[in-house]
């Protein structure tokens, strides 16, 4: 019996997963509608049988411009924070590598911050300029870090890029710090807010934005998953069998972060789910890519969709900060399963 | 994170105020002269008394005044009134003495540099802060409260400096160079805020044009209030401070002046950790506020057309019915008396004539000062 493959019963537990706590972030919130009101708010959207159900205009608002928005955005940025996580522990051989190692954060929140900052107007505009700005500040900041660990290590050494991308993050930081102190009161809470994530504002606008990303990170992680099983043993084991790793490495590391870069561009900085979601996959299901990056997709939305459930449920009509609940939630679990786990990460 | 999210709120509500990083530099200067504080001896000038949770505070003065309410006669003691300096002041948890009536008054908190000029004490007051923007002829400096060093200050040669917050330990530091200092905090309440007015009456020598200034306040508010008559009773209402959802109570100031006009805040039934909490967008939506005031068309650019295009918000009734507001970020933070008539009588005119404006672009612009009062009044009539 092969340990390493993904059995459909692992896909099916997982959605399973999915699907229970997408319901109850849907149909329990803070906005306590009846089911059959939120189904009515669903499907008046459907095609077909739309002309059959009716729901009040401010019940509708509430289930497909705030509840579903969120719901799915938090999916997609779980999906994307997890999966990114685990293809850079994968490709640095580090088990503490998260999604944010390489100046994403930094980059986005940099970004955000100009806005912020210099722009506010911009937040009154139709078209929302504060992912876009967010997206090219971490794009900038990634590109900065190759083009620094390039320079510095000879060929593509991992070493070298991780230590560019410390210094990267650090003038990054250190440039939105700089701008806080430029800033107002109202719009250093913004900068705050953002920082400590949240999907409180999302839309569908959003979910559109980052969706195309995204999908096609997940998509191009999920092919590679074999090829960072191959990494895991070393680069001359891997191009032994005829794997180039250094094009490998390139290429799974780009799809990561313009993958996390959109979803921070939306989302603000969430923490732990790239580090702790592929790690508690790792403990239960081992080391294999070929699981931990297809589950860590599925586990990672959910995990995050329920954590945004608890951020805008426990101290209704208050929020919590997304990031408060993700450390919240997932430290203690996390801890849980290692301690409880035989295996090694 | 709790501790750095109740940070945020603090010096984000209480003024308008600056975030400021402190400097190598100054955190070494601030460095030595905590430790000259520490020395024995030193430190006895600063008397920290307990504080409530109002911000009033709990001293002598304020029991001796406690009667004192807007619209009413105020107590009194004429002898004590009239008492020849030196006085001390109890407020904001800190006591201090002035000895002699001061002529030079650095006020870094736009709410008090509104009430000295209220009650005549202007004339004294040879700078202020970077946001006190009322009056226009006050001597504006790029103070912003929040300097690390009382050095900075020393250029003004203060005999009495007013502060809205103790940041950076500055009352301990204007102690050890004999400077007096009053620590005036962000009133809640209409009656907390006629309290300082008070307070800087008797610091400053002005304590009967203060209580005449009070009782003139009261009555403005009064007439302010007739006029609107039942017109706000049992209105509900939503301040936004940011757009991603925090608002103020009607425990704060701006809450008060609301309940002028008999008005109930959405975010008043729940007992919340802060008087300013960020809530949830599902919770805008199902309580469904008649009037909403944005209280972030300065820092965050919005508008009630921007308010308006959210997704899902179009089914408020605030928007229906074009009772969306903008006003200018700092009738939020400030109590001063003339934001306090300024809004209470913007309020007054958007109810009553609430159901005539027929445009989401009502904004007052011109930082509530100076001619504020009469442009808005002539946007919104002209309608």
């Amino acid at each position: 019996m092969d340990v390493t493959e993904l059995k459909s019963r692992h896909i099916i537990y997982a959605i399973l997963f999915l699907v229970i706590v997408i319901f109850l972030s849907a149909t329990t919130g803070p906005a306590q509608l009846p089911l059959g009101q939120f189904f009515a708010a669903v499907a008046v959207h459907l095609p077909v049988i739309s002309g059959h159900f009716h729901v009040s205009s401010l019940n509708e608002a509430l289930v497909w411009q705030l509840i579903m928005p969120r719901i799915c955005l938090g999916l997609l940025v779980g999906a994307m924070l997890a999966s990114a996580g685990a293809a850079y522990q994968g490709v640095f051989l580090n088990p503490l590598a998260d999604p944010y190692l390489l100046g994403v954060a930094s980059g986005a929140g940099l970004g955000a911050t100009i806005v912020l900052v210099f722009i506010p107007v911009a937040l009154s505009f139709s078209f929302n300029l504060l992912p876009v700005a967010a997206f090219i500040g971490a794009v900038i900041s990634v590109a900065l870090t190759f083009t620094l660990g390039k320079a510095a290590g000879s060929g593509r050494n991992s070493s070298s890029l991780l230590l560019s991308g410390i210094a990267v993050a650090a003038f990054f930081t250190a440039a939105q710090t700089f701008l806080q102190q430029r800033s107002s009161a109202g719009q250093i809470q913004d900068v705050y807010s953002w920082i400590l994530g949240s999907l409180a504002t999302a839309g569908w606008s959003d979910v559109t934005l980052i969706l195309p990303y995204v999908g096609l990170s997940a998509i191009t992680l999920v092919a590679m998953r074999r090829l960072l099983d191959a990494l895991a043993v070393g680069d001359l084991e891997a191009q032994s069998i005829g794997v180039k790793a250094s094009t490998i490495r390139i290429i799974i590391i780009i799809a990561a972060t313009l993958g996390t870069a959109a979803a921070v561009s939306v989302s603000g900085l969430i923490g732990f789910v790239g580090i702790i979601v592929p790690h508690m996959i790792r403990l239960v299901m081992g080391p294999s890519y070929k699981r931990i990056l297809p589950l860590s997709i599925l586990y990672g939305g959910a995990f995050l969709v329920l954590a945004d459930y608890l951020a805008r449920t426990i101290l209704y009509p208050e929020e919590v900060p997304l990031g408060v609940i993700t450390a919240f939630l997932g430290a203690p679990f996390f801890l849980v399963v290692l301690r409880t786990s035989k295996r090694l990460i | 994170m709790n501790q750095m999210l109740s940070r945020i709120n603090r010096f984000c509500f209480t003024g308008a105020l600056k975030y400021r990083f402190k400097s190598i530099f100054a955190s070494a200067t601030l460095f030595f002269l905590v430790m000259t504080i520490s020395l024995p001896g030193a430190s006895a000038s600063v008397k920290r008394i307990p504080e409530r949770a109002d911000g009033i505070a709990t001293t002598s003065f304020t029991q001796r005044f406690a009667s004192v309410k807007s619209g009413s006669s105020a107590v009194i003691n004429r002898k004590k009134a009239k008492k020849s300096f030196p006085v001390t002041i109890s407020s904001g948890g800190y006591k201090d003495t002035v000895p002699t009536r001061p002529t030079r008054i650095l006020c870094l908190s736009a709410s008090s540099t509104q009430m000295l000029y209220a009650i005549g004490a202007g004339k004294q007051v040879v700078a202020v802060d970077k946001y006190s923007a009322y009056p226009k002829n006050a001597p504006r400096t790029s103070f912003t409260g929040y300097e690390t060093s009382a050095e900075d200050y020393l250029p003004y040669h203060p005999n009495l400096v007013i502060l809205a917050f103790n940041e950076n330990n500055m009352v301990q530091q204007l102690n050890v160079l004999h400077i007096p200092v009053l620590v005036m905090p962000a009133a809640n309440t209409i009656r907390s805020a006629d309290i300082q007015m008070l307070q800087l009456g008797l610091a400053t020598g002005h304590y009967l044009a203060a209580k005449k200034q009070v009782n003139k306040l009261a009555t403005t508010l009064h007439q302010i209030s007739h006029r609107v008559g039942n017109k706000g009773q049992g209105l509900t209402y939503f301040i936004e401070l940011s757009p991603s959802l925090y608002t103020a109570t009607s425990s704060t100031f701006i809450g008060s002046v609301f309940s002028l006009f008999k008005m109930k805040n959405i975010a008043g039934q729940v007992k919340y950790n802060s008087n300013y909490p960020q809530i949830n967008s599902s919770f805008l939506l199902k309580s469904n506020p008649d009037i909403v005031i944005l209280a972030d068309t300065v820092c965050c650019g919005q508008t009630p057309k921007s308010f308006a295009s959210r997704p899902g918000y179009s089914v408020l009734q605030a928007v229906k019915n074009h009772n969306v507001y903008g006003v200018n970020d700092s009738v939020a933070s400030e109590w001063g008396p003339h934001t306090l008539v300024v809004m209470a009588q913007y309020l007054a005119q958007v109810l009553i004539h609430r159901a005539a404006v027929k445009s989401h672009l009502v904004m007052i612009n011109n930082n509530l000062s100076g001619r504020a009062s009469s442009v808005y009044t002539r946007i919104i009539l002209s309608r």
